[in-house]
């Protein structure tokens, strides 16, 4: 099923939601020259650790990070367009993913336990959904700080996931879980592993819940309906461009619909082309100019 | 007066609760006598978790990450295998992984005898051990609860306590004993402490003398200099363990002692391989005086 516009909100494109709209495409154009530049070196040899690209998801990343400021953030392996919208230091990222000392975490992991406390990002270990109950024990305690648990329509169906939507309403915590579902698990699809809805199951357990596109001004929007009703869960439908793990496409086109280029028409119809051109240059040439001067340090 | 092991464990709960420096975590907490009367019977930071085994030792993982000590407690030794993952994937390789730690002070209870069955009974410490970044200890007296106790405290990093049901009741404190003539060196883990009295009681009316260590911590493993002594002049040693014999604690500890002491041979007891059953013929605990004893004579004749 193609979900480009499933539940989507549409929107008054006032200088307010422009104004929102570009502050988040320039997030996702930093995510995506990141990534591009992560995936030509990868794609080259010049480094061999584990990376995860968020290629084709960077809209749900930028998206939240603008809805949800000064937060506690609980991320997954898929994690580089958390780490890189809610400030953290991309020489660290660079450093971490090519394997060095002076990386976030001085070289342990590639991209699965990339961190940043000074952003309140803490680091994942790599089991997928480990996070989400670890989140919800942080937020047990730090009841005044809103936490967001970032996981994976496949980490939904971990059964320590299932129980954790329990916990925290039970102890009605200040929780949003915001769930990547790019309907894959590595390469299997939602269907051939089960049968139910995510925001079905997250409603039956007294949850908030949501099921939408990842069209920005949905996500900003639906945030903001739901940031003072927590807990609550919000299903994000995606598309992975590439590979699971490494550098690599699993077959051309298989995306069915690119959330990039479809906002990035939107702001040159709404008459912002210098403002979209602008962008990928600073960011092409900064991105570019980083991974060289980062890659030089092997 | 002085305390029971059990009042101690509460003495020291009820300090970090009332000062909110901490929770206690874990299912069914007041129910059946407070956890042998070891939580302090109280709503203050007592938390109890809904039976999710898994989720349970990430929410306390969590919490540690909060800036406060959680105590998360596994009323039998059996529910590490299924809390597993969060406490060593998690809370034991944080500091390494993330620089930063991930302080749970995990309370495993064992218990044996006929109403504990194949799967509750006895310590699940040995497979733990294999992960780095996970301090072991089995403390079995309320001084030494106490040292285990301070040492958390002075560290950022998650403590395995593996606890025996035994111990609870009891107040005394153990010592090392040496004998210029002992003719084996015995090291005591866990529940099998408190048969050393028994056999050197049983082993003197025979004329046999040993030397017998208590063993605290398990990892690391502290090496004492009078264990060196004690295996230089007897050159046999026993490790023994509540808990299986084979591939486990005891047996990494018997084999580190045989190789730091030249020409000793250092051998190790348990429970048997083989799953402990209720019925008292299929009963397969901790070594008592009596087995001890009779490995002892086998190995120093």
């Amino acid at each position: 099923m193609n979900y480009k516009n499933y539940n989507i909100k549409k929107f008054q494109y006032n200088s307010k939601n422009i104004a929102i709209l570009k502050r988040i495409f320039k997030k996702m154009v930093y995510i995506r020259f990141f990534e591009l530049n992560a995936y030509e070196s990868r794609k080259e040899d010049k480094f061999k650790t584990l990376i995860y690209l968020c290629l084709g998801q960077e809209s749900i990343y930028a998206s939240v990070s603008e809805a949800l400021k000064n937060v506690s953030i609980f991320g997954q392996h898929r994690g580089h367009g958390i780490y890189l919208s809610y400030g953290g230091d991309p020489r660290k990222l660079v450093d971490e993913l090519i394997g060095l000392q002076t990386g976030t975490n001085k070289g342990m992991g590639g991209s699965p336990p990339i961190f940043d406390k000074k952003i309140g990002m803490f680091g994942h270990v790599g089991l997928i959904g480990d996070q989400v109950p670890v989140a919800a024990g942080y937020s047990l305690i730090k009841k005044n700080k809103t936490v967001v648990c970032f996981l994976g329509d496949g980490a939904a169906e971990e059964d320590y996931v299932l129980a954790t939507f329990g916990f925290v309403k039970q102890y009605n915590l200040n929780i949003i879980f915001i769930c990547d579902d790019n309907d894959l698990s590595v390469l299997t699809k939602t269907k051939d592993r089960r049968k139910w809805k995510l925001n079905e199951i997250v409603k039956s357990f007294g949850l908030k819940a949501m099921d939408i596109t990842d069209d920005p001004l949905t996500i900003y929007y639906s945030i903001k309906s739901i940031k003072n009703k927590l807990p609550s869960l919000i299903n994000i439908r995606t598309c992975r461009e590439y590979w699971h793990e490494g550098a690599g496409k699993d077959k051309e086109g298989k995306s069915f619909w690119n959330r990039y280029q479809i906002v990035r028409k939107k702001l040159i119809d709404l008459k912002e082309q210098n403002f979209v051109l602008q962008n990928e240059k600073i960011y092409k040439n900064k991105m570019k100019k980083l991974w060289k001067k980062q890659l030089l340090k092997l | 007066m002085e305390k029971t092991v059990a009042e101690t464990i509460r003495y020291l709960s009820k300090k970090l609760l009332d000062n909110d420096k901490g929770i206690i975590i874990g299912q069914c907490l007041s129910a059946v006598g407070w956890v042998q009367n070891t939580v302090p019977a109280q709503k203050k930071g007592i938390i109890e978790l809904p039976m999710t085994d898994v989720a349970g030792a990430g929410f306390a993982v969590g919490a540690s990450l909060a800036n406060i000590r959680p105590i998360f407690i596994l009323r039998f030794q059996s529910f590490l295998w299924l809390n597993a993952s969060p406490l060593i994937n998690h809370a034991a390789k944080s500091k390494e992984m993330f620089g930063y730690g991930a302080p749970v002070f995990i309370r495993a209870i064992a218990s044996e005898g006929p109403s504990s069955g194949p799967i509750h009974t006895n310590c699940y410490h040995s497979p733990f051990a294999h992960m780095p970044g996970l301090p072991i200890c089995a403390p079995m007296t309320p001084g030494e609860y106490k040292e285990i106790w301070k040492n958390y405290l002075k560290k950022d990093l998650p403590m395995l306590v593996s606890e025996h049901r035994r111990s609870y009741k009891e107040k005394l404190e153990f010592q090392d004993k040496i004998f210029p003539k002992a003719k084996l060196s015995l090291f005591l883990i866990s529940a099998s402490r408190f048969e050393g009295d028994k056999i050197l009681k049983l082993l003197r009316s025979n004329g046999i003398y040993v030397d017998v260590f208590h063993i605290l911590w398990l990892k690391p493993f502290k090496f004492k200099k009078s264990y060196m002594k004690s295996l230089l002049k007897t050159k046999i040693g026993l490790v023994v363990d509540s808990t299986y014999e084979i591939c486990g604690v005891s047996e990494h500890i018997a084999f580190k002692l045989m190789h730091s002491v030249k020409g000793s041979k250092v051998y190790n007891l348990g429970m048997k391989d083989k799953s402990p059953g209720c019925s008292p013929n299929l009963l397969n605990g901790t070594p008592d005086a009596f087995e001890i004893i009779k490995k002892i004579k086998t190995l120093i004749k």
